[in-house]
């Protein structure tokens, strides 16, 4: 059965280009299914779905939509629309693989429509505005897209259009060849999901080597904000098992407004779906407020919070960490308590003594056992019982702090599945 | 002429990624290709890493050692080294037709590096790369820069084979090759007359027109988008000779780099096609406005008059201050134009976004930039206004028809439009 590949366009105006692209998929073999999104007017070409079944699929209808002149209020309607078309084509086996090309708009509008797919089928947005600050960041998000910049505008047919085009539909039809649709937990060897960042490290890899003899299959996250707030997705998604929540610094993050926010529903997935958990302080010891700039700059962040007069560590020009506060730390211990006493499943808690990171051990530039110290208590008067909370006089990144990590999550693994 | 036909270079860091690399490369052979791993790792190697060019060539190649990044606690230097030392073998590779394709993978530190290898080959030649970073903020524009690169996010990070690391490993490696295989289009511009073009959604309408009536004429078009990168990679492409002649319509990237805001297209804007003596139309779409962050909204911008383009983007109006200054940014950079110029400028609104009726409309303002243009500019350089909107019909007709006077054989410095 051949593979299908959704291509999204606005065929008012890209027509020509969106044809062209077709063919080249064709011709490796695949069946497309040319979806229109457009706003503005009549395809020049003949889609396989139309603007008007998309404009109907999101609850508008198209003849509203091109009479209307507010782009910001109609756009979002064709978006759900299409977003709904590509579940409904995929639930049906017809989608193996989905392809986009345009400028700001349409780069803004089919990314959304991607995130609506599951990880593992392939996306690829060819846009000529990739490379605008953040905006890749935004356009990805937390999903497995992959981002052409085309440099050129791909408007009108020229070999340096084409050339994009050519090497786009190459990639696409790669991508769907080796797909094998979305991705699914296999049973032989349980997965845990495990967060984990620079001032981790060495814990991360101790409990990675310790999990994979014990015949786990361990996936860690880089937890910078994106990429923990993936985690929370995929396990929304039920890949996982367990959670190994090394560095949980996505909700302090959020909560003082750092770089390394994850959102407001981080550390709620794994607890949604009632697997186990063990979760570390790492991470609520500092906070990322990079680049130095800002401090010149009077950032908000840094007048409000007062940072220029802590404790700083600097690796370089954006990598700014400052040290958490005691008053700091309580708010995070409530909205810590606040969400995991939500959880359906086991979670237990274990904090090193000596040391939340790499950062905060002795020696290092934000040690602060004093302020640690608030942490823990202001915890415990929250949290429901049931919730284990277990300070070990060691380092974050020691061997036996990994280990105690390990032992907890798995007695609570053997419970929930006896 | 390819001695190597699906020759791909791997770009990895051996000493974390190593057998993630390994596998790369093994997929690649197994699909029919030719792997070449070259180890960028600083941090010294594992003996017998298995790379094909290892990470003591590659600093040997520039200019350092392994023995001295030991010994040197500077890691940014050590990287920089590196990739001074990959691009060099890099380059002779892609001389001796030896690679057709690179496909990097790595977390910040060598997404970074890898990343830099890429930039340095031509557009067109298939790149990319499978990062972990792909969606900091911050550094998904330094990864993509002014080139071609396929970023890929690979979510989780890129640590141990796991059946989703594959998952993403193998959809990468056939992406990859099947963009190395099956008909692709020398991206050259050669033989034709080819204009550069520069335009934002605006002044999209305006750039349509513009370009039909070019191809019309038997003109090829490349339209860039003038987000600050666009444009900035369509003066490192017209510096290459690229191009015969250029439309820059949307020009708002050099008052941006002024004040260093989002579309800022670097130092060097509106500089390239005047070094190179070919023809250029210059107007003034987004000019007008500025585009802070909006973390940088000081309590003066929020009281500007402003227009939401959409949901990621804001135009600020330009005070008249900040518009002199512009104008007279601009006649420096043009007064040194070794070929001819012309400047058109709209007498009811640069863009959409300023067209009559909108919040930033305010063509009484607009010809402060004009006067102080004027003034400031080479008498050779002709500034002239033309009464429509950037996107009526009336002005793509007047950039048309300059078009058709400068582009041809004979070159000169417009036509009269004093009709």
């Amino acid at each position: 059965m051949p593979k299908h590949i959704v291509i999204l366009s606005t065929l008012d105006t890209k027509g020509e280009e969106a044809g062209y692209l077709e063919g080249l998929i064709q011709a490796q073999g695949f069946k497309t299914i040319l979806m229109d999104t457009s706003i503005g007017g009549e395809p020049t070409i003949r889609p396989d779905i139309s603007s008007e079944e998309v404009a109907a699929a999101g609850g508008g209808n198209i003849r509203d939509i091109r009479a209307s002149r507010n782009t910001g209020e109609v756009t979002p309607i064709m978006v759900r629309g299409a977003s709904l078309k590509v579940l409904e084509l995929l639930a049906r086996g017809e989608l193996d693989g989905i392809i986009s090309f345009g400028g700001a708009s349409n780069t803004t509008s089919a990314t959304t429509v991607m995130k609506a797919l599951p990880f593992g089928i392939p996306k690829l947005m060819v846009s000529s505005t990739a490379s605008m600050p953040a905006y890749a960041a935004m356009y990805i998000g937390t999903k497995d897209i992959t981002m052409m910049h085309s440099v050129v505008d791909i408007s009108g047919l020229n070999d340096l259009t084409k050339a994009v085009l050519e090497r786009a539909a190459g990639g696409i039809c790669g991508m769907a060849a080796a797909s094998e649709g979305a991705v699914k937990p296999k049973s032989t060897s349980p997965l845990i999901a495990l967060s984990t960042f620079k001032f981790a490290e060495e814990c991360g890899q101790h409990a990675m080597a310790l999990l994979e003899k014990k015949a786990y299959t361990v996936i860690p996250f880089h937890a910078q904000g994106m990429g923990d707030k993936a985690m929370e997705e995929l396990i929304d998604q039920g890949l996982f098992q367990a959670v190994f929540d090394l560095v949980p610094a996505g909700v302090s993050e959020e909560l003082l407004g750092g770089n390394r926010a994850a959102g407001p529903h981080r550390l709620e997935a794994a607890g949604r779906a009632g697997i186990p958990q063990v979760v570390t302080p790492c991470g609520f010891d500092m906070l990322s407020c990079g680049p130095l700039g800002r401090r010149e700059k009077r950032d908000p962040l840094w007048t409000t919070r007062e940072l220029a007069k802590r404790k700083i560590f600097i690796p370089d020009e954006f990598r700014v960490q400052a040290r958490t506060s005691a008053e700091e730390l309580r708010d995070i211990a409530v909205l810590v308590a606040q969400k995991l006493n939500q959880a359906k499943g086991p979670v237990k808690i274990l904090i090193p003594v000596k040391g939340w990171s790499t950062l905060s051990v002795e020696g290092a530039d934000l040690y602060d056992p004093e302020t640690d110290a608030v942490f823990a208590p202001a915890l415990k008067e929250r949290l429901r019982p049931g919730i284990e909370v277990s300070e070990l006089p060691m380092e974050m990144n020691s061997a036996e702090f990994a280990g105690a990590l390990v032992g907890a999550l798995e007695g609570m693994m053997k419970e929930s599945t006896r | 002429m390819t001695s190597n036909p699906k020759g791909v270079l791997i770009l990895a860091t051996m000493d974390t990624k190593g057998p993630e690399a390994l596998y790369v490369r093994s997929r690649i052979k197994e699909h029919g290709g030719n792997p070449i791993l070259m180890d960028l790792s600083t941090r010294g190697e594992r003996k017998r890493s298995g790379a094909d060019i290892t990470s003591a060539d590659v600093a040997r190649a520039g200019g350092a050692s392994l023995k001295q990044f030991a010994l040197s606690q500077n890691r940014e230097h050590n990287m920089a080294a590196m990739v001074c030392g990959a691009l060099k073998m890099t380059d002779r590779l892609f001389r001796e037709s030896r690679i057709q394709g690179v496909l990097g993978i790595g977390g910040i530190s060598a997404s970074l590096m890898a990343a830099e290898v890429m930039q340095s080959l031509p557009f067109g030649f298939p790149k990319m790369l499978v990062s972990s970073a792909a969606a900091a903020p911050g550094l998904s524009t330094r990864f993509l820069q002014t080139s071609d690169i396929l970023l890929f996010n690979s979510v989780i990070e890129i640590a141990g084979l796991t059946s989703l690391l594959r998952n993403v490993l193998d959809r990468a490696v056939l992406a990859m090759l099947a963009m190395l295989q099956g008909q692709v289009t020398e991206p050259s511009t050669h033989g034709a007359k080819a204009i550069a073009m520069t335009m934002l959604s605006p002044c999209e309408r305006c750039a349509r027109s513009v370009r039909a009536g070019l191809e019309e004429r038997g003109y090829r078009v490349v339209g860039f988008h003038a987000t600050g990168m666009g444009d900035r990679a369509m003066e490192a492409m017209i510096s290459k000779g690229l191009f015969q002649g250029v439309i820059d319509l949307a020009t708002g990237g050099v008052g941006e780099n002024l004040y260093g805001f989002m579309r800022d297209a670097g130092p060097h804007r509106l500089e390239s096609a005047g070094s190179l003596g070919i023809p250029q139309i210059v107007s003034t779409c987004g000019v007008n406005h500025i585009t802070p962050r909006k973390s940088e909204y000081t309590r003066k911008l929020e009281r500007r008059r402003k227009y939401d383009l959409d949901k990621l983007r804001t135009w600020i109006r330009m005070s008249p201050r900040e518009l002199k200054d512009v104008a007279a940014l601009f006649a420096r950079k043009l007064n040194q134009a070794r070929g001819p110029v012309m400047v058109l400028i709209p007498l009811r609104g640069w863009s959409s976004v300023d067209s009559p009726g909108n919040p930033t409309y305010d063509p009484g303002k607009d010809r402060i930039f004009t006067a102080e243009l004027r003034k400031t500019i080479k008498k050779e350089i002709r500034v002239v206004e033309v009464d429509a909107n950037m996107e009526d019909p009336a002005f793509a007709a007047a950039v048309l028809r300059v078009a058709k006077e400068m582009f041809s054989e004979k070159g000169g410095c417009g036509p009269d439009l004093s009709e």
